[in-house]
């Protein structure tokens, strides 16, 4: 996994992937420390970090676009699977990669509350707090665009799809909003997720039968739990648009609370897709 | 050869499955179990301390101004 991490970092830094993402986020962050703290003189460092969030929607992919996908198209991944090591740490090693290209600028950023406290009352907990906070919603994301960049071998289109699954998870409170809170909504939505569902179980296993049975099995089980007890759907799809949502737990921190809730999930965030990708590399090893 | 490869996806898809759906149901029940302990344990609220902290800035310099310390207060901004 050293050697992976290694091997990542020097291309990282001799390249300019590292450097234009560094730009890119400390240009995002200068902005928004000349808005909130010079120009409007806010000592709340945390506010610029809340208004550098959809920045994520670019830098993100840009990170994350070609660490497998560019594996895949000049077909170097075939000598990481001859590698004596497992998936597991090929994907760790990648992951840790990524996390200290983010993590140098942040670095850089974590000086700033310590300078406006030099001219200003600044409270210092929860700008570090928030910044804490910033670096896990980042790591999570960051995970999440490994796991894209996993299913394409072309650097655009793993960009292309994350942009859209960031700024959705970014929009997602506001979207509730206008998605249906009935049960007879929340029911319709889960039967499509079934129907989705089934054709990615198809696509792994090649087997209709398979793929049709589970997702007939969950249809069923939510149209006989529908007629059973119609409540149980009420304001369902809002509710886990809100609770899947990143930045809303982001928010809380900028609030001046440090919810451990939310730094529980941003773990776990984590875990899922880097599993997932660790599942995708798999399947293109063994076969 | 088409059924037997058609059996190794089948196979593999299927450990693939099951293993995804058994890690995200342990991650489910953590961030449910993480949602339902109190909030005394998993919330920590900085307002309170910054508004403590801010209180404990203006006294000081309240107390300062009647005491007649200008050094201070040039520090302090």
């Amino acid at each position: 996994m050293i050697a992976v991490l290694k091997h990542e970092l020097s291309g990282y830094f001799h390249s300019l992937t590292a450097y234009i993402f560094s730009a890119f986020l400390l240009a995002f962050v200068g902005i928004g420390a000349l808005i909130y703290n010079i120009q409007s003189a806010v000592a709340n460092f945390e506010y610029v970090l809340g208004y550098v969030c959809l920045g994520f929607a670019v830098i993100i992919p840009i990170l994350t676009m070609r660490v497998i996908a560019e594996e895949r198209k000049q077909k170097t991944d075939q000598l990481l699977y001859s590698l004596p090591i497992r998936t597991s740490q090929i994907v760790m090693g990648k992951y840790f990669a990524l996390l200290t290209v983010y993590l140098v600028p942040l670095c850089i950023v974590a000086v700033y509350p310590l300078i406006f406290a030099q001219f200003g009352e600044v409270y210092l907990p929860t700008s570090y707090g928030s910044l804490f906070a910033f670096f896990m919603m980042g790591a999570a994301m960051i995970a999440a665009g490994t796991f894209i960049s996993s299913l394409t071998e072309n650097q655009g289109f793993a960009a292309g799809i994350a942009v859209p699954v960031i700024l959705l998870n970014y929009y997602s409170v506001t979207l509730a909003e206008y998605v249906s809170a009935t049960a007879s909504g929340s029911a319709a939505a889960l039967i499509v997720t079934a129907v989705l569902l089934g054709f990615v179980i198809r696509h792994l296993t090649k087997n209709q039968n398979l793929a049709y049975g589970i997702s007939i099995l969950i249809m069923l089980a939510v149209v006989i739990i529908y007629f059973a007890d119609s409540s149980r759907f009420e304001g369902l799809v809002p509710d886990i648009m809100t609770k899947l949502s990143l930045f809303e737990r982001f928010y809380t921190f900028v609030n001046g609370v440090f919810d451990l809730t939310a730094i529980i999930y941003y773990i776990t965030v984590i875990i899922f897709f880097l599993f997932l990708s660790v599942q995708s590399l798999e399947k293109r090893r063994y076969n | 050869m088409k059924q037997k490869y058609n059996q190794i996806a089948l196979k593999g898809g299927s450990y693939s499955l099951a293993m995804t759906g058994i890690v995200l149901a342990i991650l489910v029940v953590v961030n449910i179990f993480a949602s339902i302990l109190p909030a005394a344990m998993t919330q920590y609220e900085h307002q309170l301390c910054e508004a403590l902290f801010n209180y404990k800035q203006y006294e000081g310099r309240r107390k300062c101004t009647q005491k007649g310390c200008d050094d201070l207060l040039d520090r302090s901004g």
